[in-house]
């Protein structure tokens, strides 16, 4: 398989005198420009960090779009939205246009979310888990649901007369691979394990949260933390489904 | 995966990350010992040669540069670009061929 680069930008912005980004529109055009450049150098992919209350990218989608319209052949993701801020139809709809917009070059990474200023800032966003779910089961839980939407599953009765009809209706508009190409963002070796369990890419970051030094072994969603591995199907090397 | 690659080669790198880091950071965060993993800095040559041996490196099939975004597009241009020649192919990375024209 061949090696892939890319690069991943947090999108940090302030007023320090050597800053070159001031602003929040410094950091956003200066990250499609570097998109450009990036393609231009043969590199394979752009990347952007999601935070949010920090002066650091958070919104994706239109930032994806955007590289999208201005680049022709790289990769396209995020490393990585935490489910916890999402609206998992929403998103949904919000990832079809940017892919649909870009031709297909999406590769999302996602995840429970990371530390972050906010004290349970999803909340604020109106997603706080429902009884009997923690955080981090929540965000799993929507990414089922996530996973459903963008596989053109039903997810919604048709209104028949104001009752719900047996119909059901996909969120529209559909990008055809979408699916195959979503990232499960892991920072321990449990989650790395349930990645593989589903059969989800993994992404790996510089983070682990747990003092561990990086293992290889030849067990390959066990490989815990230690590879972001596209095709992290249980059992097998073989590359899973987007190329 | 993700890593922090810096090769230095100019007075300005040296001046910004002239420091040698090419060891796991480790922090606190979350409540708990976190590892960071590696950040690079060094000539390109000897920083291609240890990323050769960053078995996670190897087992991925695509890593991502974390960029200084701060720093403006055209050093982080730059930096890609020493990355793409001297850096990446000591990894097994080679450049995606060019489209050929009317293609």
């Amino acid at each position: 398989m061949r090696k892939r680069i890319g690069f991943l930008s947090f999108g940090h912005w302030q007023r320090a005198e050597w800053s070159q980004t001031r602003t929040a529109q410094d950091a956003l055009a200066q990250t499609v420009e570097l998109a450009v450049a990036a393609e231009e150098l043969g590199v394979d992919g752009a990347f952007v960090r999601v935070h949010h209350f920090a002066r650091q990218l958070s919104a994706p989608f239109p930032l994806l779009a955007a590289i999208g319209v201005r680049t022709s052949r790289i990769e396209i993701g995020t490393g990585v939205i935490d489910l916890r801020y999402e609206n998992p139809l929403y998103m949904a709809e919000d990832a079809a246009v940017a892919d649909l917009l870009g031709g297909g070059r999406l590769q999302l990474g996602v995840s429970r979310g990371s530390p972050e200023p906010a004290y349970r800032g999803f909340d604020a966003f109106g997603y706080a888990a429902p009884d009997g779910l923690d955080d981090a089961g929540f965000a799993r839980a929507k990414l089922e649901i996530f996973m459903a939407a963008i596989s053109g599953a039903g997810v919604v009765h048709a209104d028949v007369g104001g009752l719900p009809g047996a119909a059901m209706l996909p969120v529209q508009p559909q990008s055809p691979g979408l699916a195959e190409r979503i990232w499960w963002g892991s920072g321990s070796r449990d989650t790395a394990k349930w990645v593989g369990e589903i059969g989800l890419n993994m992404m790996s970051s510089t983070l682990l949260l747990e003092d561990t030094r990086f293992r290889s072994t030849s067990c390959r969603p066990s490989r815990s933390g230690s590879s972001a591995t596209r095709g992290a199907t249980p059992g097998t090397n073989a590359s899973r489904g987007s190329r | 995966m993700s890593r922090s690659v810096i090769p230095i080669t100019t007075d300005l790198d040296r001046q910004l990350f002239g420091r040698d880091a090419n060891e796991d950071q480790v922090g606190w965060l979350d409540g708990a010992i976190s590892r960071f993993g590696r950040t690079y800095s060094g000539e390109p040559d000897r920083i291609a040669a240890e990323l050769a041996q960053d078995a996670a490196v190897a087992a991925a099939d695509t890593l991502l540069l974390t960029v200084p975004n701060q720093l403006g597009v055209d050093y982080n241009a730059r930096l890609l670009g020493t990355i793409v020649a001297h850096v990446a192919p000591a990894i097994g990375w080679s450049p995606t061929p060019p489209v050929p024209a009317g293609a």
